[in-house]
């Protein structure tokens, strides 16, 4: 009975005529029409996956219907730029990694900065260092070593330049010195799976994208890139990189949801108690985390703000140091870690 | 035929050299170390090319007056545009103005309202003043005489009121769209 | 067998109040979103992911795959009725269904429609729940080498299809397809190709907004330009389409079935190429060519039974790879992991009821659809009676709106005028609106898999060439091109007669 009425709920909120009928707490915004997410990116990736379930958890707190729209394009340039220009009432929030909206501007895309937005995080994504089962390596010294026997060869997998696997991989050559062959794909899962199938040799994605293959021994993890090791339902320990190359800088990769700086005063509110009250106890999202091996980390306001500049100023640099960025991220006022 | 053949065969011999050139420009991104079997000028100035060969391939076919050789081809059959076999609906005979002056309004009727009305009108004022207008004037070509003035506009207004409403209220209420 | 009784049990376990409702309003919906020009199954799934949140987990999952399959039906009626298909999959439905419409066979056409997509969901449906994790290994297989020639093989095959007379201008428009998808960003340094300085142009032309152009505004054009027809005789002839004329086609549903699946299961191609392929392989195995484009039912029901058959052949992968293989499976897939479901190779040892549950959904939809097929189509025959006149005015407003809908960027109606008003002009020197599409779809598979499969072969060709199946697509793709030369075939023609001859002259002597 239960079961039927919820149903009956949600095919009216379906035809729209119960917009608001699930009762709101007490907040001091109180919607009164559906609150639009831009994910920048395409549907079913990593970042609207994480998005959809804060869009739920929001639909809980504040009773009003939360749509997800896909904008995908230059990066994630183009669905920002629009959260930016939208009106300031709160309804339209774009969602991401920071790190990302914090270097648009010296990719020359888009004339932003971190402080521009009021930035709600969810979890913070990690990358595991993977090969394909047939390859030989079977520790990451291992890989090291075979790296700097066959300078340039061994391909490594990622989701094109700047992507997350990409940021990782060349940052492991940078600080050891290596040189790799690069094999650019349109996302992060057809990357996977090319190492699955054998096409590459590593890979450097995110550990949302590979947490399936490496649960079905698809693909053999040899380290986290991070300080501490990570714990996989059904994988078990894997080592952080920093026991073999102990000075790499790892900044955290937060991603979450934003809007512009200049939305009403209760909307911030509200949205500091929802995350506050919400999201730092969220089941949903704990435990979204905890399968696809991301680090559940709701966080918001000035923590936010100031936990996102390392990652910015690391990823910029990084940029520059690539060729890729069109501005120093000096003239902007982005110091080098 | 030939003619337009010759003359779009020639177009797409430009456009295709044009992109080859622009690909020809793109970075090749060397400076920071990379394979040249990836420059992004690859793709486009390979199709560039393509197009600009199939293009050329069409002007000279239409020059030396192939295209009939090829329509006449064995195991071909005739076009499916001119499948007209006397199962087509009859046709209410009219002037030979009359399709291109439809064609016109709707054109220009068309691009004012999707290039210029939305997003700076409310959508459904834009809608309906389109809908109207355009189905007022087709109605005016389309009964030259015989119907009364404020029948054509009342059938207008009609199409025009339900349009704008049932479009709002499906994209906004049921799929969540916000319009302009 | 331990599998058809979870597939029994999948479908016992739908059948209470709630699910039947589920299933009825769901399909409906997703009939709706697929019909209107603009909104596709990609919209409707993800839309109904945000919606379905709070619902159990097998519900939602019921709901979308419902949408689903609905959206991918939905399309054949305005391909149909209006020759705007209303997903890029239902292309290649427009070619033979609208010509059969305008002949005043409406509803056989959609009648037609729907016992080819419903025939087409079961054989995928029926390999679904077979031989799934087999399938997904072959996916494995297609690397990027066998991408780039799928792309190709897509292109020359469409263009070759949609202008039989003068197949240049098929490879034309399928090759300026390919051009279109090239503006903006490319996927491997992100550098906007033929944007100048704009950040739109530097996000491309999407594809929806290009298709609503291409087949929306153009063809609401056309029909202004061509004399009104007065009233469109509407059939008198059963909706119902008679047993004997399907299964007269048993060979080409099998067909279609088979390949729309196989092609389905390829991540990224889906449910477009799975029209085309198996229309296609239907028009060279069929008895009568000359009907293809002019009104077959046999090419139809190809076309139908293809792209509805790609539907369970997308989710095959995402079930056992956690792949999709098309851009509605995408959002599908999202939708299962929102919901605590691990789709992936594991599926089968830590959830195998879960595969013959999706297998059970895939059915009922499937049912969904027969029924709407039959109940709605009498209705549906009445937009023909609409004078042209107040109809377009009406399609042109769902044009904007659908395309505007789906980023909510003015950007996008932009760009759906102006591929409009492109189209038209080709349209009327005789190039196919087809292959344009379809190039615009293919293309950035074409170009990154070129590119990285140079890298992976460090500069050189020769795996292109060499593997095996590469080696198939190529030969496949010349023999296409050669076929379509009128020189050629005239060759062709005159050694197959002397060959005939010389036969009859060996067994004389």
């Amino acid at each position: 009975m239960k079961r039927t009425l919820r149903n009956l709920i949600a095919i009216l909120v379906v035809l729209g005529l119960v917009g608001g009928l699930a009762a709101a707490q007490d907040y001091p915004w109180q919607p009164d029409r559906p609150i639009t997410i831009i994910v920048p990116w395409s549907a079913g990736g990593s970042t609207d996956q994480v998005t959809r379930v804060i869009a739920s958890e929001l639909e809980g707190a504040l009773g009003v219907a939360v749509v997800v729209v896909n904008q995908p394009g230059a990066s994630g340039s183009i669905g920002t730029a629009n959260a930016l220009a939208a009106d300031k009432d709160g309804y339209t929030w774009a969602a991401g990694a920071i790190r990302d909206v914090g270097t648009y501007v010296v990719l020359g895309m888009l004339d932003t900065k971190v402080e521009d937005w009021h930035p709600y995080f969810a979890v913070s994504n990690t990358s595991i260092i993977v090969v394909n089962p047939n390859t030989p390596y079977q520790t990451f010294d291992q890989l090291l070593a075979a790296f700097e026997a066959n300078p340039g060869s061994i391909t490594v997998s990622t989701a094109g330049l700047s992507s997350a696997g990409h940021t990782v991989m060349e940052n492991i050559a940078q600080a050891a010195g290596l040189s790799y062959s690069h094999v650019p794909y349109d996302g992060g899962n057809p990357a996977v799976i090319a190492t699955v199938a054998g096409e590459a040799q590593v890979n450097t994605q995110l550990a949302v994208e590979q947490a399936e293959m490496l649960r079905a021994g698809r693909l053999r993890p040899l380290a986290v890139y991070a300080n501490k090791p990570l714990v996989l339902d059904g994988v078990g320990e894997i080592p952080p990189i920093t026991n073999w190359m102990p000075d790499l800088v790892i900044p955290s990769n937060y991603f979450g949801i934003w809007a512009p700086v200049g939305i009403p005063d209760e909307v911030v509110e509200t949205m500091n108690m929802v995350w506050e009250n919400v999201m730092m106890d969220s089941e949903a999202l704990r435990s979204y985390a905890a399968e696809r091996g991301a680090l559940f980390n709701p966080m918001y306001g000035d923590e936010a703000i100031a936990e996102a500049g390392p990652s910015i100023s690391h990823q910029a640099w990084t940029l520059y140091d690539g060729g890729k960025a069109v501005i120093s991220p000096a003239d902007v006022g982005i110091e080098r870690p | 035929m030939h003619r337009a053949d010759l003359i779009i065969g020639i177009v797409l011999t430009l456009f295709g050299a044009v992109v080859v050139r622009e690909s020809l420009v793109m970075p090749r991104f060397a400076s920071i170390g990379a394979d040249p079997v990836t420059a992004p000028g690859l793709v486009p100035g390979l199709l560039g090319g393509i197009i600009g060969l199939l293009g050329l391939l069409m002007a000279v076919r239409a020059t030396l007056g192939l295209r009939a050789a090829a329509s006449a081809a064995p195991t071909e059959a005739s076009a499916p545009e001119d499948a007209d076999d006397g199962t087509e609906p009859r046709y209410v005979v009219e002037s030979p103005h009359a399709g291109r002056n439809r064609l016109a309004t709707m054109l220009v009727a068309g691009l004012i309202f999707a290039g210029l009305a939305v997003g700076r009108l409310p959508f459904w004022l834009a809608t309906f003043l389109f809908v109207f207008v355009t189905v007022a004037l087709l109605e005016f070509q389309r009964y030259g005489r015989g119907r009364a003035v404020w029948q054509r506009l009342a059938v207008a207004l009609v199409i025009a009121g339900g349009t704008a409403w049932a479009v709002v209220y499906v994209f906004e209420s049921i799929f969540l769209v916000r319009l302009p | 067998m331990e599998g058809l009784g979870y597939f029994f049990n999948g479908i016992l376990g739908f059948l209470d109040f709630t699910s039947l409702w589920d299933i009825l309003w769901a399909t409906l919906l997703g009939i709706i979103v697929g019909m209107l020009p603009g909104l596709t199954a990609t919209l409707g799934v993800a839309l109904l992911t945000t919606l379905t949140f709070g619902l159990p987990s097998d519900e939602a999952i019921l709901i979308l795959v419902c949408m689903y399959v609905g959206a991918i039906y939905g399309g054949s009626r305005s391909a149909i009725l209006l020759n705007i298909p209303g997903t890029p999959a239902n292309a290649a439905t427009a070619l033979d269904g609208n010509p059969l419409a305008r002949h005043g066979e409406g509803g056989k056409a959609m009648g037609i429609a729907t016992a080819g997509s419903v025939l087409g969901s079961f054989i995928g449906m029926i390999m679904l729940a077979t031989i799934a994790p087999l399938l997904a290994e072959a996916a494995l297989r297609f690397q990027s080498f066998e991408f780039f020639w799928l792309a190709v093989f897509g292109v020359v095959i469409s263009g070759r299809l949609t202008a039989l007379t003068d197949p240049l201008k098929g490879w034309i428009a399928g090759f300026l397809g390919l051009l279109v998808a090239m503006v903006g960003q490319e996927a491997i340094y992100s550098y906007p190709r033929f944007a100048y300085g704009d950040t739109n142009l530097a996000g491309g032309f999407g594809l929806l907004p290009v298709l609503v152009g291409l087949f929306g505004f153009a063809e609401v054009l056309s029909v202004m330009q061509q004399p009104l027809a007065a009233v469109i005789k509407t059939s008198a002839d059963s909706v119902i389409p008679k047993v004997r004329e399907v299964f007269r086609y048993w060979k080409t549903i099998i067909r279609s079935g088979v390949v729309g699946t196989l092609m389905g299961l390829i991540p990224g191609v889906g449910e477009d190429m799975g029209a085309w392929a198996s229309y296609a392989l239907a028009r060279g195995a069929s008895k009568e060519k000359e009907k293809f484009g002019k009104g077959s039912v046999e090419g139809l029901m190809a076309a139908e039974a293809g792209n509805n058959a790609a539907v369970p052949g997308a989710i095959i992968p995402v079930l056992t790879l956690a792949v999709p293989g098309s851009a509605p499976a995408a959002v599908l897939l999202a939708a299962m992991f929102i919901h605590g479901i691990r789709p992936g190779p594991l599926i089968m040892i830590t959830n195998p009821s879960f595969v013959y549950e999706v297998t059970a959904m895939v059915f009922l939809a499937s049912a969904a659809i027969l029924l709407y097929g039959l109940l709605l189509t009498k209705p549906l025959l009445l937009v023909l009676r609409v004078p042209p006149s107040r109809l377009m005015p009406i399609i042109l407003v769902l044009c904007t709106v659908g395309s505007f809908a789906i980023a909510s960027r003015l950007f996008d109606v932009w760009v759906m005028l102006g591929f409009g008003v492109l189209g038209f002009i080709l349209r009327m020197y005789g190039f196919p609106m087809a292959p344009l599409i379809l190039g615009v779809v293919l293309g950035p598979i074409l170009d990154s898999n070129l590119r990285r499969g140079l890298v992976l072969s460090e500069g050189s060709l020769v795996p292109f060439l060499t593997r095996p199946i590469s080696l198939a697509l190529w030969l496949g793709i010349a023999l296409t091109v050669l076929l379509g030369v009128p020189p050629v075939q005239r060759l062709l023609a005159r050694a197959f007669r002397r060959r005939k001859r010389d036969g009859t002259a060996d067994a004389g002597s």
